[in-house]
């Protein structure tokens, strides 16, 4: 990513670009729209029309990270799964196939052959995570590419280029990402801080408003006040959406549930909240309880590429011998492909034999993910989330020791359920 | 009859030309001729049988060494079925491996012993053991006896077996020739031709290079007139022999046995020249064919057309260029190899040939992104559309037998959709 960045000395132009970044907001161009039909606690059931079409949410959006689902074609996202929105990611999608494909083929819906919504990132994380060398300055990350080690310059500026070459229908602000375990809490804040700059950038260069949503990423680790902080001026920014970023980095679960819990009492009701990094089943249904609508992670199909698949009574790892004999599906709930056509047995003598299999367990994950998702979706509209919510996690952690586990409790103790 | 020929092909004639090939259909369902794909456990490799729905139903094949594993599961499953049936789409005692496997119960199953791959099976004539070579663990051997083969044919009741023999070519030694001969002889006997049942298990006798060529031996003459009605068909395993070589031994077969109308399946890569060949020189109904899958592995896509222009069917034959070019093969038919860099910006939809909905969206340009990146989607997507282009070469050859033009579309094909 060559650099084209704006130069961020200068005072006065500074105060110039404020006064753009305002007049921005003010005409609160936005593509979508997001309605809330129904509300239970702080949870809601809402429907999402983007340019490629509506999102019924909360809603899992799984990672086709390269612009391909690994072993799922565009047709079993669509029919088989009933997928309504994909992410992609704008750091490998810039690498491989590159800004000038892209534009030529007229975005990656077209280039992909999908003809649903898409929900790029901005490409921060993954210099974070695959980058030998990376440095953050204000003027944006410096990094090298774990292809072939060329150094890049990734700014708001270019982030927001090749977004806009991508084309998704949701793209996400460059932040300063640093991991909520962190202990330096001076290092914490100025990434707080230069995230809230940084998307005043990203507002100026978006070039497509009209037809691209941009979403504010909230940032501040576990720090209550720093989140608080974020919040505030990103809401003063009035983008369509807002993301909770920064979390699922290995902090403790109590924190992390706190944490999205302050987030969703600050962000505005008619907006979207979208928890960055999210793929475990009960964390997405915790999410969803205390007021988040979107979530994403490659959770899902990269365990299941390992054998890991998920059901209602936890996860099972089908490449053990006890499946060998197992003439029932993987979860007996579960409507996906999988589950009507194939048995734990035949899938654990495959899982060896042929890569057929490492699909089939793909699409039973995210199936299930999606499923459990509208399931508590549809527990909204009927006003039985306490009963739905109960069951799925008692049952969920049926085979644990120690049963549902206390920071799950507190969670939904804090979502207005009682499992004392 | 687990196959019935159609339209009765002419296997002699005293024309310099002749067209021997001919429709069938197979356990009521399969249309002939047709093609048999490999697989891993009765999968097309890498692929989802969801993914595939809009190919004409073909035979599956089943290699032993790779589902003879499955034999104490499949035992077990077959104990507990009563209580499963709720759990399958089929009906009326559907076969236990097709069902463990989710194949449809009118699926047409072929049981072989060569495997999916490079390797083959190995035995030894003394013992009458053969040697499976692991497809997990390599070099750990499983010996099968013959009682296992018949337990084995007992237990997944496959529509049709194929009878082993070893594996040879042109160039295989005289005594190995010798001992793969004793082989294949011991193998069709009553102990297993006792397995052939009326709608069940059928077999399809091998007929080996060395029992056909240069002449056909006296072998056959004893197996087919000792058995032959058992014998549901024949499986010739001739190809490594030179087109002009393997007609030779077709010629000399038909000449021997003029009026045998028994199914006729033929070792093959499936190449579509290759098919041709032995479709119309050779008279064959079914074909191994890896050639798709192949094509795939090697970054390909199939950029044959497969619907002769209307035009075509009034341009006059010439049998002398069709045989000549199906004996003497020069031509291979068009591929594209997508990994290439001139495709990076290729904006063109993959072929128009396949019409798989699956990938008639998808362009050059994108496949080339995913074999690029090592995606594990491009192979997907080359192979159903390369499968896709298969399948209707054989419906566009079927089409034509069945309107006496196979002999243009022949031509049609060699002259323009081969380079």
């Amino acid at each position: 990513m060559e650099n084209s960045p704006l130069k961020v000395g200068d005072a006065s132009a500074q105060e110039s670009k404020k006064e753009e970044v305002k007049e921005l907001v003010r005409m609160n161009i936005s593509a979508l729209q997001f309605k809330v039909l129904k509300q239970w606690g702080f949870a809601r059931a809402s429907l999402l029309t983007l340019p490629h079409g509506d999102v019924r949410t909360p809603v899992y959006m799984p990672v086709g990270t390269k612009g391909a689902m690994k072993g799922l074609l565009p047709k079993n996202m669509k029919d088989d799964i009933d997928c309504e929105i994909m992410l992609a990611n704008t750091y490998h999608l810039f690498l491989k196939p590159g800004e000038e494909i892209l534009d030529r083929e007229g975005g990656l819906h077209k280039f992909a052959a999908w003809d649903k919504n898409y929900l790029t990132d901005s490409g921060g994380f993954q210099i974070v995570s695959l980058s030998d060398l990376n440095e953050v300055t204000e003027e944006g990350v410096t990094f090298e590419s774990h292809i072939d080690k060329m150094k890049f310059l990734l700014t708001p500026e270019r982030s927001m280029e090749v977004q806009n070459s991508i084309g998704a229908d949701i793209m996400m602000a460059l932040d300063d990402v640093v991991p909520p375990t962190i202990t330096d809490a001076d290092r914490l804040e100025e990434a707080m801080h230069r995230s809230v700059r940084w998307l005043d950038r990203c507002i100026l260069a978006h070039k497509k408003p009209e037809v691209q949503n941009l979403f504010a990423i909230v940032q501040g680790g576990c720090d209550d006040d720093l989140r608080k902080i974020c919040c505030d001026e990103m809401i003063k920014r009035n983008t369509p959406g807002y993301a909770i970023g920064g979390l699922a980095g290995g902090e403790d679960k109590e924190d992390f549930w706190r944490t999205v819990h302050t987030c969703t009492q600050l962000l505005p009701d008619d907006k979207p909240r979208y928890v960055m990094g999210i793929g475990y089943p009960v964390d997405i249904l915790i999410c969803s309880l205390l007021g988040a609508d979107m979530y994403d992670c490659v959770y899902a199909t990269r365990v299941a590429r390992f054998g890991t698949v998920f059901t209602r009574n936890g996860e099972i790892k089908l490449r053990g011998s006890s499946n060998k004999n197992q003439f029932i599906p993987i979860d007996s709930k579960c409507q996906c492909y999988t589950c009507k056509n194939y048995t734990r047995s035949y899938l654990w003598q495959s899982f060896t034999r042929d890569s057929s299999c490492l699909q089939l367990l793909s699409l039973h994950n995210v199936y299930f993910l999606l499923d459990i998702i509208r399931e508590f979706r549809q527990a909204i509209l009927d006003e039985n989330v306490e009963e739905y919510m109960t069951n799925f996690v008692t049952d969920y952690y049926i085979t644990e020791k120690d049963g549902v586990p206390q920071w799950v409790k507190n969670a939904l103790k804090a979502g207005g359920i009682d499992m004392s | 009859m687990l196959f019935s020929p159609l339209t009765k092909s002419k296997l002699q004639s005293s024309k310099a030309f002749l067209n021997r090939a001919r429709q069938g259909l197979l356990k009521g369902t399969v249309s002939t001729p047709s093609y048999i794909l490999p697989t891993n456990l009765g999968i097309i490799p890498g692929i989802m049988n969801m993914n595939l729905p809009e190919i004409s139903p073909v035979p599956v094949q089943f290699s032993l060494a790779d589902i003879y594993h499955l034999r104490e599961v499949i035992e077990k499953y077959q104990s507990d079925y009563p209580s499963l049936s709720s759990q399958t789409k089929n009906q009326n005692e559907p076969n236990p491996l097709l069902s463990y496997l989710n194949h449809p119960k009118d699926t047409v199953s072929l049981l072989t012993m060569s495997t999916c791959g490079s390797d083959k099976i190995l035995g030894n004539y003394k013992t009458m053991e053969m040697d499976i070579p692991s497809t997990i663990h390599p070099g750990n051997k499983n010996r099968l006896s013959l009682q296992d083969f018949s337990a084995a044919i007992a237990t997944f009741k496959p529509d049709l077996f194929i009878t082993p023999t070893h594996s040879i070519t042109a160039k295989t030694s005289k005594k190995k020739r010798e001992r793969a001969v004793k082989t294949s002889r011991e193998y069709i006997n009553p102990s297993v031709l006792n397995l052939v049942q009326d709608r069940g298990p059928q077999v399809l006798m091998t007929i080996s290079i060395e029992e056909s060529y240069p002449k056909i031996s006296p072998i056959i003459d004893e197996k087919i007139s000792q058995f032959g009605e058992k014998i549901s068909g024949y499986f010739f395993n001739t190809h490594s022999l030179k087109p002009q070589t393997r007609f030779a031994v077709f010629q000399k077969f038909y000449e021997r046995y003029p009026t045998d109308e028994k199914l006729r399946v033929l070792e093959s890569s499936g190449n579509p020249t290759e098919v041709l060949e032995n479709l119309v020189l050779n008279g064959i109904d079914l074909f191994e064919a890896r050639y798709p899958i192949d094509v795939s592995e090697k970054h390909h896509c199939l950029a044959f057309d497969t619907e002769m222009p209307n035009e075509w069917r009034s341009t006059p034959v010439d049998t002398e260029f069709i045989k000549e070019s199906l004996s003497n093969p020069t031509k291979t038919p068009r591929t594209l190899n997508l990994s290439r860099s001139e495709f990076r910006k290729d904006s063109t939809v993959l072929t128009s040939g396949s019409k798989s909905p699956l990938t008639n969206s998808i362009t050059r340009s994108y496949i080339h992104h995913l074999l690029d990146c090592k995606e594990m989607n491009a192979s997907i997507l080359l192979t159903i559309h390369n499968i896709h282009v298969y399948d209707n070469f054989f419906k566009a050859m079927r089409s034509h037998i069945a309107d006496n033009t196979l002999e243009i579309y022949t031509q049609w094909f060699l002259q323009t959709q081969c380079k």
